[in-house]
C-alpha cells in the first residue's frame, strides 16, 4: 500500500509540474464540441427573397405559406423573408409571375421561378424540399383537389437536437483522450529521466506502480469529463449531471480501456510523439466510426462498423444515450458486461506487456 | 544557389525526425474527407422502408429525384428506424387526391425527423403533380452552379483547403521549431547570410513537402470519387497562393512558439478553426450572425470560394483573389520583421567583469 501511495505522490508531482497534458486532453474534445455547436447548434432560418408580381391573391398566400412553415429542428421557420433587406444574401430568390393566380384559377400550369444557390447537393436539396413544405401547405389550404392526410409517429419519450447527441459523444471523447494522453506523458517523462530503468532492478512486484498510473490517469479523465459536461450544458442546455450515476461509471470504463491501451502503445513505442500522435489520432477515428456524432444504427457488415465493435465507444454511447434521452433498450446490461470484459482483457494484456518489457528479470 | 539547395535538402531530410507530424499532415485531410463523405455516402438518397409497395404513390417514388437525377429515397427493407405506410392508399376520387399516409420515425434525432418529413412532403407534392399537372405549381429553376456538386465532391474540394492549411502551417512551423530544439538557431544568429536566403530555403523545403502532400490527397480523392474534380488549371494557382500564405504564417508561428508539440497543436486546432470559420462546410447562411461575420472576414472563405469556382464553376470575384494576396504580402512582411528582430539583428548583452 505504501508503494502505491509513494508512486501516486510521485506521479502527481510529475503531473502538476507541467500543464501540457492537461491542455492537450482538454482542447481536443472541447474544440470538437464547440465547432459542431457553431455549425449545427442553431438551426436558423434560410434567408430567402420572394418577389411577388402576381396580380391576384394567390401569390401573397403562397408567400405566406412558404415563410410560415416550421422546422422540427430548432422550431424555427424554414425560411426568413429578407426581400426588404438589401444587405443580406439570400439562399434563393423566388419570383412569382403576374399571371400566377390566373394560372391556378384556369388550371393552366401555374409556375414560379427560383434562383438557387446549389453549392452542394445536400444544401440545394434542403432549399427545394423546404419550399415544397410551403407549396403543399398552400395546396392543403386552397386546393379542392388536395385531401391527403399525413400522420407522424415519433418516439414516445420525445426527440433531441442533433447537438445534444454530439455533446454526449464529446463527453466520451474527453474521457478517452484525457486519461490516455496523461498516461503517455507520465510514462515517457519517466523514460526520459531514466527512472523507468530502476523498476526492473526492484525486487517488488510492479502491480502497485501500474495501478497508481492507472489511478491518476483515471482521476484526470474524471476531471476532463466533468469539464466537458459543464461545457455541454452551457452550449446545448443538456444536463448530463442528472445522469451522473450512469455517465461516470460508464465513462470510467471507457477511460480505463483507453488508458490501458495507451499503456500498451507506450510500452512498445520508443518516441513520445509517435505514441501520442498514433493514439490520439486513432482515438478520434474510432470515435467517429462508433457513432460519436450521430445516433444512427451502425452497420456491422461495413469495415468501419466491424472495427468499431472492438472498441468500447459504441457500447458506452448506447448506455448513456439510452438513459439520457429516455430510449428503450434491452441492451444496457449486455453493454455494461461487454465494457467490463473489454477493460479486464485490456488490463491483462497491457500489464503483461509492461511486465515483460520493463520488469521481467533478464538473465544473460 | 548551392546554399539554397542545401537548405531545401536539409528541410526534406529532417522529415524523419518528426515523422508522426508529417504522417498526420498527410492523413488528416484524407480522413476528414472519408468521415464527411461517409456521412452521406449515397449523397441525398435516404433509406426508407415502405410497408405498402403496390400502390401508385409508391411507384411514383421512382421518379422522385433532384434536378441532377439523384433519387431522394432508396427503398431499404432492412431499415429499422423509418416506416411509411399508406393507411388509406392515395388515389384520385371525384377529381380529388385522397388518402392517408403514416410515417413512423424511431430515431431520437430531430434532424432525422426534419429530413424525412421534408422528403415525404416532397414525394406527395411530386405525386400530386403526376395526377394534376395542369394544377400543380411547377418550379422553373435557375441555379448558381450548372449542376449540384455532390456532397462528397463538394467536401473533397473544400477539404483541399483544410489540407493545405494544416500541412502548410505545420511544415512551416516545424522548419523553425527543429532549429530551436537543436539549438541550431544560434548558428543563424551568427550567420551573416541575408535573411531572405534562409527564409527562402526554409520556405522552399516546406513547399516541396507540402506539394507532395497535396498531390497524394488529390490522387486519393480522384480514386475514391472515380472522377477528377481538380481539373482546371486555376487550381494550381490557388494551391500555390494558399500554400505560400500557410507556410509563411507557419514559419512565423515556429519562430514565436519554439516547441514542436505546442506548434503542432496550434497548427492542428488553428487550421481546423480557420477552415470551419472560413466556410469549410459551405455557405455561412443558416449560422449565427456573429459566425457569418467571422466567415466573411476570414481569408480562408475566399480560398474556399476560389476552389469551388475552379472545380464547379461557382461564383467568384476579383476581391476573392486580391484579399488573400494582400494577406500574403502582410504575412511576408511580418515574417521578415520577426526573423530580423528575433534572430538576425545583432543582439548585445552586457558582460559583467
Amino acid at each position: 500500500m505504501n508503494f502505491f501511495y509513494q508512486e501516486l505522490k510521485k506521479l502527481f508531482r510529475l503531473f502538476i509540474s507541467d500543464p501540457k497534458p492537461i491542455a492537450a486532453g482538454l482542447i481536443a474534445p472541447s474544440a470538437v464540441l464547440i465547432i459542431f455547436c457553431l455549425i449545427f447548434g442553431n438551426f436558423s432560418s434560410f434567408p430567402i427573397r420572394i418577389l411577388n408580381n402576381d396580380s391576384g391573391d394567390f401569390g401573397e398566400k403562397l408567400r405566406y405559406e412558404i415563410i410560415h412553415q416550421i422546422s422540427p429542428l430548432g422550431n424555427n421557420p424554414y425560411f426568413e423573408d429578407i426581400t426588404r433587406q438589401k444587405n443580406k444574401t439570400p439562399v434563393c430568390t423566388i419570383i412569382i409571375p403576374p399571371n400566377f393566380s390566373d394560372a391556378i384559377i384556369n388550371n393552366h400550369y401555374p409556375m414560379i421561378n427560383m434562383d438557387i444557390n446549389n453549392f452542394n447537393s445536400d444544401f440545394a436539396k434542403n432549399i427545394r424540399l423546404y419550399l415544397q413544405e410551403g407549396i403543399v401547405s398552400f395546396y392543403s389550404k386552397y386546393y379542392f383537389e388536395w385531401d391527403v392526410d399525413v400522420t407522424e409517429e415519433l418516439p414516445k419519450n420525445g426527440q433531441v437536437e442533433w447537438v445534444e447527441i454530439i455533446a454526449s459523444g464529446s463527453i466520451l471523447l474527453a474521457a478517452a483522450l484525457g486519461g490516455m494522453f496523461l498516461y503517455l506523458y507520465l510514462f515517457f517523462k519517466e523514460k526520459h529521466y531514466g527512472t523507468i530503468l530502476f523498476y526492473s532492478l526492484s525486487p517488488r512486484a510492479p502491480f502497485p506502480s501500474f495501478l497508481a498510473r492507472i489511478f491518476i490517469c483515471w482521476g484526470f479523465a474524471i476531471i476532463n469529463i466533468t469539464i466537458n459536461i459543464i461545457l455541454a450544458y452551457i452550449l446545448t442546455g443538456r444536463n448530463f449531471f442528472t445522469f451522473s450515476h450512469i455517465v461516470y461509471p460508464t465513462l470510467s470504463l471507457v477511460a480505463l480501456f483507453f488508458i490501458m491501451l495507451s499503456s500498451l502503445v507506450s510500452t512498445y513505442s520508443k518516441k513520445f510523439l509517435t505514441a501520442a500522435m498514433t493514439t490520439m489520432f486513432g482515438c478520434m477515428l474510432v470515435w467517429f466510426i462508433s457513432g460519436g456524432i450521430n445516433n444512427a444504427p451502425i452497420d456491422n457488415s461495413s469495415i468501419t462498423g466491424a472495427i468499431s465493435m472492438f472498441f468500447p465507444n459504441r457500447y458506452a454511447l448506447d448506455i448513456i444515450r439510452t438513459k439520457a434521452f429516455y430510449l428503450s433498450s434491452d441492451n444496457v446490461l449486455k453493454n455494461v458486461l461487454i465494457l467490463i470484459g473489454m477493460v479486464l482483457i485490456m488490463a491483462l494484456i497491457s500489464y503483461l506487456a509492461l511486465y515483460k518489457k520493463h520488469y521481467k528479470p533478464i538473465t544473460s | 544557389m548551392k546554399r539554397l539547395l542545401f537548405m531545401i535538402k536539409t528541410s526534406i531530410l529532417a522529415t524523419g525526425s518528426s515523422l508522426p507530424f508529417h504522417v498526420i499532415a498527410l492523413l488528416s485531410p484524407i480522413l476528414f474527407f472519408l468521415v464527411f463523405a461517409g456521412q452521406l455516402d449515397k449523397d441525398i438518397s435516404f433509406p426508407i422502408n415502405f410497408n405498402t409497395t403496390d400502390t401508385p404513390f409508391y411507384q411514383s417514388i421512382d421518379n422522385y429525384r433532384s434536378p441532377a437525377g439523384t433519387p431522394y429515397y432508396e427503398q431499404d427493407n432492412n431499415c429499422t428506424f423509418i416506416f411509411v405506410t399508406e393507411t388509406e392508399p392515395l388515389k384520385v376520387i371525384n377529381n380529388k387526391l385522397s388518402g392517408s399516409i403514416n410515417q413512423k420515425i424511431e430515431s431520437i434525432d430531430k434532424n432525422i425527423t426534419k429530413n424525412y418529413r421534408n422528403r415525404l412532403t416532397g414525394a406527395l407534392s411530386n405525386f400530386f403533380y403526376t395526377q394534376f399537372p395542369e394544377k400543380a405549381i411547377q418550379i422553373s429553376e435557375t441555379s448558381l452552379y450548372e449542376k449540384d456538386p455532390s456532397w462528397s465532391s463538394f467536401f473533397a474540394a473544400s477539404i483541399l483547403i483544410f489540407g493545405i492549411l494544416l500541412s502548410g502551417l505545420l511544415f512551416g512551423t516545424l522548419s523553425f521549431t527543429r532549429e530551436w530544439e537543436l539549438n541550431c538557431i544560434d548558428l543563424f544568429k551568427l550567420s551573416p547570410i541575408n535573411p531572405i536566403y534562409i527564409l527562402s530555403g526554409k520556405f522552399l523545403g516546406s513547399f516541396v513537402k507540402s506539394i507532395i502532400t497535396v498531390i497524394l490527397y488529390i490522387l486519393f480523392v480522384t480514386l475514391k470519387l472515380k472522377m477528377l474534380i481538380f481539373n482546371s488549371p486555376d487550381i494550381i494557382g490557388i494551391i500555390f497562393l494558399a500554400y505560400f500564405t500557410a507556410i509563411i504564417i507557419g514559419m512565423l508561428i515556429g519562430i514565436v512558439l519554439k516547441q514542436p508539440l505546442v506548434a503542432f497543436i496550434t497548427a492542428l486546432v488553428g487550421s481546423m478553426l480557420l477552415w470551419v470559420l472560413g466556410g469549410g462546410f459551405g455557405t455561412s447562411v443558416g449560422m449565427a450572425k456573429g459566425i457569418q461575420m467571422i466567415i466573411n472576414i476570414n481569408p480562408i472563405s475566399k480560398y474556399v470560394k476560389l476552389v469551388l469556382h475552379s472545380c464547379f464553376n461557382g461564383p467568384a470575384s476579383l476581391v476573392d483573389v486580391l484579399y488573400p494576396v494582400m494577406i500574403l504580402i502582410i504575412s511576408v512582411f511580418f515574417l521578415y520583421l520577426k526573423y530580423y528582430k528575433e534572430i538576425y539583428k545583432p543582439q548585445f548583452t552586457s558582460v559583467k567583469y
